[in-house]
């Protein structure tokens, strides 16, 4: 436990090394870049669950970090976090101004999971690609913050304090609010399968 | 069994969940590269160097003085038309020429230094040895002796003395009298003929203030001859003493004009005020000798016949004399009659009386000035005293050395007629309060 704070304690101060380093020379952005694509591109598709969509907002996501950076102030939030919040507030808005897509989207995630365990031999029974393909359905039903809290906690493995900084919470609601989540999920995901 | 169940599926559920994380992560790196690229792009099309950028607004450089062009034909439109627009006048006639002024002299001071150091580069690529001298120079090689040559400097002479010295000359020249007097009727003239008819002059001539000036400097630097003779002339030589009084007078006290032949005699007596002794020494005398050369007394019968006193040196109405400026012309006229004396009357220009009114008034009647008249107005304050010549110039000596000396002075002669002049002297004061400090404490 102790190692692991110490461990992000340490990511943290090099996280803020290489944000002054981004604010003084805009090149040296690249290493940021690098260290948090992956995290924001599959939340992203996690999220939206097109391949196209997610690769537009991360590309809107990481331009606008570009361009607001000198705006960035540390204050013992990580610059990960920053970014996740900027992700969030493009997917929602891009929500906002095109919902009526939104219905395209199943198609595209089935073939996402379906390409993902074709691969994986191993776990390809039928079974459990319909539960997991009913999962990320009934996921799809709650609505965007608990969305929000459920793929940061079991997708991107985010600890309670972490969520609570992306999403400006404190840590005790974010417990709150995934428990009831989990909840709900589990009541509707039960209802489809009966 | 349903709890079994229950906790069975959820953590069906969070296995799900997980799985599905892992299953919906994914590496695409063909976007990465693209977006990569694109960022890198972006960074190097926003932050461009600012010089670049001032430099690429091209429609800024060019509608810029187009634009400063058209309001100057216009500003000089419309005045010619008779309208007036103080703020282009005020930079056309104040900033304009003070910047181009400005201009010049860092343009000339640029080129000479330019100059200079060309100059210098070419001395020492023609002679490299000039180089060395200086360094030697600066290293102090110059011989000792042609130091303390140089080093010595005749304006030191100049300088006033301190009330010790003068007291240390006056026992001098007392003690040189008394020898003298013994040794009168032995004495001759070693002067040329024509050097003691300038040296010479009345003991009746009595200054109301001691004479301390110059006869006492040139002892001074009788003195200082003695310690140095190789500097200074010969006896042969045109007298050192002559040039001191050639030189202007440095103080203010009263002082014969030194441009008007004036007799100098020596009559022994007791009465003789040791300020009035004629410097009579020569530069090359060692010391030691009697230096004081007497001349027979003139009769009684002329006491003024050799006295030629110019012709009062009348300033123009309303000039100003700045303070620190040598007195002027009319210090001529310290040798005043008894039964005459010069009249100033003082114009005190202050902005506002209200504060020493009152402190001036109860202090006033305690003045040994002799204050014929006093009124104030708003504006200014008007003592008119009077005030012998002596007495004032000492008073704008001293106001000149005073921290809170008054900006000017404006003296004009009103009334000038048989040697009596009445001056109104306009001071205009501004740190008041120190200045009738000062006034009030000199003239108790």
């Amino acid at each position: 436990m102790r190692r692991e704070y110490f461990k992000a304690m340490a990511n943290l101060e090099l996280e803020q090394r290489l944000v002054e380093k981004a604010k003084r020379n805009p090149q040296d952005f690249n290493q940021l870049y690098e260290l948090y694509f992956e995290k924001i591109y599959n939340f992203l598709l996690a999220r939206c669950g097109q391949k196209e969509l997610a690769e537009d907002i991360t590309s809107q996501t990481f331009l606008n970090a570009l361009e607001k950076i000198h705006n960035f102030k540390w204050r013992n939030v990580s610059f990960g976090a920053w970014l996740y919040r900027i992700a969030i507030n493009n997917l929602n808005s891009h929500f906002r101004k095109n919902n009526r897509i939104i219905l395209t989207e199943d198609e595209n995630l089935n073939l996402l999971i379906s390409q993902q365990t074709s691969a994986d031999s191993a776990e390809s029974d039928l079974e459990q690609r319909g539960r997991i393909t009913e999962l990320y359905q009934t996921i799809k039903k709650l609505s965007a913050d608990e969305q929000n809290l459920i793929i940061l906690k079991y997708f991107q493995h985010k600890s309670y304090q972490e969520i609570a900084k992306i999403l400006k919470l404190s840590s005790n609601t974010v417990g709150v609010k995934l428990h009831r989540s989990l909840r709900k999920l589990k009541i509707v995901y039960h209802q489809k399968i009966k | 069994m349903d709890f079994l169940n229950e906790k069975n599926t959820e953590d069906l559920i969070v296995k799900d969940l997980q799985q599905l994380g892992q299953q919906l992560q994914q590496t695409n790196q063909a976007f990465k590269l693209a977006l990569a690229h694109k960022l890198r792009a972006k960074v190097l099309s926003q932050f461009v160097n600012p010089v670049k950028k001032l430099c690429s607004l091209r429609w800024a450089w060019l509608t810029a003085p187009a634009a400063l062009l058209l309001l100057v034909i216009l500003a000089e439109a419309a005045e010619y038309s008779g309208l007036e627009i103080k703020p282009y006048q005020y930079l056309k006639t104040t900033v304009a020429p003070a910047v181009n002024r400005q201009i010049k002299i860092t343009a000339t001071a640029i080129i000479e230094e330019v100059k200079k150091i060309a100059d210098n580069a070419l001395k020492a690529k023609l002679n490299p040895a000039t180089t060395q001298n200086k360094s030697a120079i600066q290293n102090k090689t110059v011989p000792n002796d042609l130091l303390e040559l140089t080093s010595v400097n005749p304006l030191i002479l100049f300088q006033p003395l301190t009330e010790q010295q003068q007291q240390i000359l006056k026992e001098e020249i007392k003690s040189q009298l008394g020898k003298n007097e013994q040794m009168a009727p032995n004495l001759q003239p070693s002067l040329p003929a024509q050097q003691q008819d300038d040296y010479q002059y009345s003991l009746d001539f009595q200054p109301t203030e001691p004479l301390v000036l110059e006869n006492d400097v040139a002892d001074t630097f009788l003195n200082e001859a003695d310690k140095l003779p190789e500097s200074l002339p010969s006896a042969d030589q045109e007298p050192v003493v002559k040039k001191l009084i050639d030189s202007p007078p440095t103080t203010d006290a009263l002082v014969p004009p030194l441009t008007a032949p004036i007799k100098i005699s020596y009559q022994p007596s007791e009465n003789i005020k040791l300020e009035d002794v004629p410097p009579t020494t020569k530069a090359g005398e060692a010391a030691g000798t009697p230096s004081t050369i007497m001349t027979p007394p003139t009769p009684p019968s002329q006491p003024y016949s050799n006295i030629n006193i110019p012709p009062a040196g009348q300033k123009s109405a309303g000039s100003i004399t700045e303070l620190g400026v040598a007195a002027p012309a009319e210090q001529a006229n310290g040798q005043e009659k008894t039964e005459c004396q010069n009249r100033f009357r003082l114009i005190l220009k202050i902005n506002d009386l209200s504060k020493i009114d009152d402190q001036f008034n109860n202090r006033i009647d305690g003045l040994d000035i002799e204050i014929t008249e006093y009124y104030s107005s708003s504006q200014n304050l008007t003592i008119i005293l009077t005030l012998p010549s002596s007495q004032y110039y000492e008073l704008k000596k001293s106001l000149a050395s005073l921290t809170a000396r008054p900006d000017y002075f404006e003296e004009e002669i009103i009334y000038n007629e048989a040697k009596c002049q009445e001056t109104v002297v306009t001071i205009y004061v501004n740190k008041r309060i120190s200045f009738f400090e000062w006034l009030i404490s000199n003239f108790r």
